[in-house]
Parts: C-alpha cells; sequence; structure tokens
C-alpha cells in the first residue's frame, strides 16, 4: 500500500470569485483581495484533505477546480 | 388550467415547503411549461441535477436583453432588468465587472466585519430586553441587522434607511412599470449624490472604491457605479432580513432542533444549521431566470434559443436523490452546503458569504441570551408574503 497523491489544479481565468474554496478549504484555496480571483496555496496538498478539496471542486460555481488522485 | 400558471399557490398548513405542484413537477414532469405574469411561457427546471447543469452552461443567458427573456414581474422588468451590471451581463463581461466590486465580500472582507456583525446582534437583544414582550422581531433585528451591515459595507448613510427601503420594495415588486420606474429612479439619485460625497470625502467602503479605483481612472462610466451600487444596495438586505425572520421561525417550529442550536458552542455545527437552513426554508422562490441562446437538451426536453427558463433553486433543494428525507430540516444534514439557495454558476449571489456570517451570528447568539423565546401569537395568524422575489414572514412577534 502506498498513499496516493492528491493533485489540486485551478483555472483562474474561469474562476468567479465567489469564495467557496477559501471558505471551505482554508488550508489549500485563498483569495485575491481586490479581485476574489482563487490563489492556490497548495498543489499537493496533504491526503487527508481529499474529502475538503473535492467538496470545494463540486461546490464551485463556475468548476474552476480539478482534482486527481495520482499514485 | 390554473396548475400551468407560475407561481403556483403554497399549502400554507405547511408554509415552509415549495408549492405541492412544483413538487408534483419535479416528480412526474421535471422540465415542463408553465405561464409567467406577462402570459409568457417558459421552462420551469426542478430537479438539482439538471437545475446546476442549465446554470453552468454559456448556453443560458442571464441578459433580459435576449427575446424570450421571463422577468420575474412588471417592476423587476423595468429596473434592475434594465440594468447592465453583474446580474444582468454574461462572461466574459460578468466577471471583468465582478472582479472590480468583489472585494468586499470576500472571506477574508467577511472574517473582518464579524466584530462588527455581532456588536449590532447584541444591541438588537439588548433592545428586545429592554422594551420587554411581546416584540416584533421583523422591523427589529430581522431588518435593521442587515441593513446597518448593507450600509456600512456600502458607504450608505443608514439614517436614510426609510428612503431607500421603501423605494427598494417598490423597485423589485411595485404592480406598475411607472411606480417602478419613479422609485428606481429616485434610487439612482440618492446613489448619486453618495457618489458625488465620496469623490470629495473617500472613505473604507464599496463606493468608495468603486468610485476612486473604477470610475475616476476610467474603467467604469458613473451609471455602471451607480447601478451597481443600486443592486448592491436592494439585493443586500431585504433577503438577508426575509431569511433571519423565516428562519427564527423554523427553529421555533422544530423544538428538538432548536435545543442543540440554543445548547451548541461548536461553530461547526452553527455553519452547518445554517446551510440547512437556507436550504430548507428556499426563501428565493422566484427562480434563477435564464433564456436559452442555443439548442440545449435538459432532462429529456429540448430547449430552443428564445425560450425562457425558471431554474427554481427551492425546489431543487428537495431534490430526494441529493438531500435524502428533504422534506425534513436535519440540522446534522452531512451535505446540505451542497444546497442552492444562493444559486449557482458564475451570478451565484456575491453577498452569500456574507449573509451566511449574519445567519450565524444571529443563531450562535439570540437562542442563548433569550432562551426561553417563543411566538407570541398561534402559527395561523401568521402573514406570509409570497409576492415578490423573496418569501418572508411579515411580522413575527415573540415573548420570553
Amino acid at each position: 500500500m502506498c498513499a496516493k497523491k492528491l493533485q489540486v489544479a485551478v483555472d483562474t481565468a474561469r474562476c468567479a470569485s465567489s469564495g467557496n474554496c477559501a471558505d471551505l478549504e482554508p488550508l489549500v484555496f485563498s483569495q485575491d483581495d481586490r479581485t476574489g480571483v482563487v490563489i492556490l496555496l497548495q498543489a499537493e496538498p496533504d491526503p487527508a484533505l481529499r474529502e475538503a478539496v473535492e467538496r470545494a471542486a463540486m461546490l464551485c460555481p463556475a468548476q474552476a477546480i480539478k482534482v486527481t488522485i495520482a499514485d | 388550467m390554473a396548475t400551468d400558471d407560475f407561481p403556483p399557490p403554497r399549502d400554507m398548513r405547511c408554509p415552509f415547503d415549495p408549492p405541492p405542484e412544483l413538487l408534483r413537477r419535479q416528480r412526474e414532469a421535471p422540465v415542463s411549461k408553465m405561464r409567467i405574469w406577462d402570459g409568457s411561457e417558459a421552462w420551469v427546471v426542478t430537479r438539482y441535477q439538471d437545475g446546476r447543469k442549465v446554470l453552468g452552461d454559456e448556453r443560458f443567458s442571464a441578459d433580459p436583453k435576449h427575446a424570450g427573456f421571463p422577468e420575474k414581474n412588471v417592476a423587476y422588468a423595468n429596473t434592475l432588468g434594465k440594468d447592465r451590471n453583474i446580474r444582468a451581463i454574461d462572461n466574459p463581461e460578468h466577471d471583468i465587472m465582478k472582479r472590480m466590486m468583489v472585494r468586499d465580500f470576500t472571506v477574508k472582507r467577511v472574517d473582518e466585519i464579524r466584530p462588527y456583525i455581532q456588536k449590532l446582534v447584541d444591541e438588537q437583544i439588548d433592545e428586545m430586553l429592554a422594551h420587554g414582550p411581546p416584540m416584533d422581531i421583523i422591523p427589529g433585528l430581522a431588518v435593521t441587522l442587515p441593513t446597518m451591515v448593507i450600509c456600512e459595507l456600502l458607504g450608505v448613510p443608514y439614517a436614510e434607511r426609510e428612503f431607500f427601503g421603501g423605494r427598494a420594495k417598490a423597485a423589485l415588486a411595485a404592480p406598475t412599470a411607472e411606480q417602478a420606474l419613479a422609485a428606481g429612479q429616485e434610487l439612482n439619485e440618492f446613489i448619486d449624490r453618495i457618489i458625488e460625497l465620496k469623490l470629495r470625502t473617500p472613505a473604507n467602503d464599496m463606493i468608495s472604491r468603486l468610485v476612486h479605483e473604477q470610475m475616476v481612472p476610467g474603467h467604469l462610466a458613473r451609471s455602471e457605479v451607480i447601478s451597481l451600487s443600486r443592486l448592491m444596495l436592494v439585493a443586500g438586505h431585504d433577503t438577508t432580513a426575509g431569511m433571519i425572520g423565516l428562519s427564527i421561525l423554523a427553529l421555533l417550529q422544530h423544538p428538538e432542533a432548536l435545543a442543540e442550536v440554543r445548547a451548541s458552542t461548536d461553530p461547526a455545527f452553527i455553519r452547518n444549521a445554517v446551510d440547512e437552513l437556507f436550504r430548507y426554508l428556499g426563501t428565493t422562490h422566484a427562480g434563477r431566470r435564464r433564456v436559452a441562446i442555443a439548442e440545449v437538451e435538459v432532462g429529456g426536453q429540448v430547449i430552443r434559443p428564445n425560450e425562457g427558463v425558471i431554474v427554481l433553486n427551492n425546489v431543487m433543494d428537495r431534490d430526494e436523490s441529493v438531500f435524502a428525507d428533504a422534506a425534513k430540516l436535519d440540522l446534522h444534514r452531512p451535505n446540505t452546503r451542497a444546497n442552492v439557495a444562493f444559486g449557482f454558476g458564475i451570478h451565484q449571489c456575491p453577498g452569500q458569504l456574507l449573509a451566511r456570517a449574519e445567519l450565524q451570528i444571529v443563531h450562535a447568539t439570540l437562542w442563548k441570551r433569550m432562551p426561553t423565546l417563543r411566538l407570541a401569537v398561534p402559527l395561523e395568524q401568521l402573514h406570509f408574503f409570497e409576492g415578490g422575489s423573496n418569501y418572508e414572514v411579515s411580522e413575527l412577534p415573540l415573548a420570553w
């Protein structure tokens, strides 16, 4: 058993500045103070955060977050 | 053909539930046509996945300029529906303007405002305790809190609340085009005077920032600053006021849930409880309005260009395939944050984090400071306002 890698990518061009992701998982997502656009704090967060980042991706109103699970 | 008219009536024995006809359509005819106020027909979308698809798809426009756009009522058609701002424009223009105004609604900014919200909630409760029972909480806590918060955020003088409050209601719900236009124009002139003031004396508020960072350098026209500010002002307090009132009533009608809220000191539980109240109450019951600009299949129906679509977010939030036992208020519901009370897609309410914060602070404070709070009249005597874009209880006399 080896731990799966959690990979997160954001599309800042699509981002609609809702702030949902930064509200849901502030360890991984933040917002630009002026434009509200997503800032990705960690592209490979701790796999323990998988549920939280998957939820952020699901709830992103602009569908601007991609989560992949890699070996 | 009454059942084809939108909106169909609610069953007031269940004042927190959507109209039975809409729930029937969700089961039997999830994407179907209904007739709206101006006699035109629009597709009504009732299931969660179908609604998310429409709201996230660029082939559906939020721009009322397109033929076939299903406006909410005659007032909207003559006020907010004529504006060229984030509510009524599509991408790429939408995101450009949104990024100019959203900085007062970010997670960080809302966190900065929380102590101010707490202070206002405490002051309103102090006033209730000093006044003594019975007291109607609608003109008190429910309306005063969001009005003071939006005034602070925008930089609008709270002393003018009677003026703009009355005009805001008329601009969204007046029965004639003339009345709505007149109220809308008075609001525009009111905001124009505030812009003049902010030009001379900028402060830490949204209108000052729009004026000095966007209007003065030429990124936004003065008319755009007026229309954006008017939208934030009218949409920014009435919706939250209605939700505060209805959520207090809902907890009073669910004593076990209320007991948990009263006893809880866990911010995560209060957040979830508030999200569930948003899901369950569905106060934004006029739906999200769109018009197809291409042919798209939704839920087995073909929607053609220039056909209007009403995405019923309040009915989507009762979709059993997403929210098990959806008619039940369950403050521990694990996925309740997936609700679409604030809409979905790029037009999701920019004030959602602020509204959530206000509701969280109200419910984390009110029941602890007033543990014996109860309805002062029987439920049957309460009046509910269904005519606007927001569903609310008109008065809520409480005793303690």
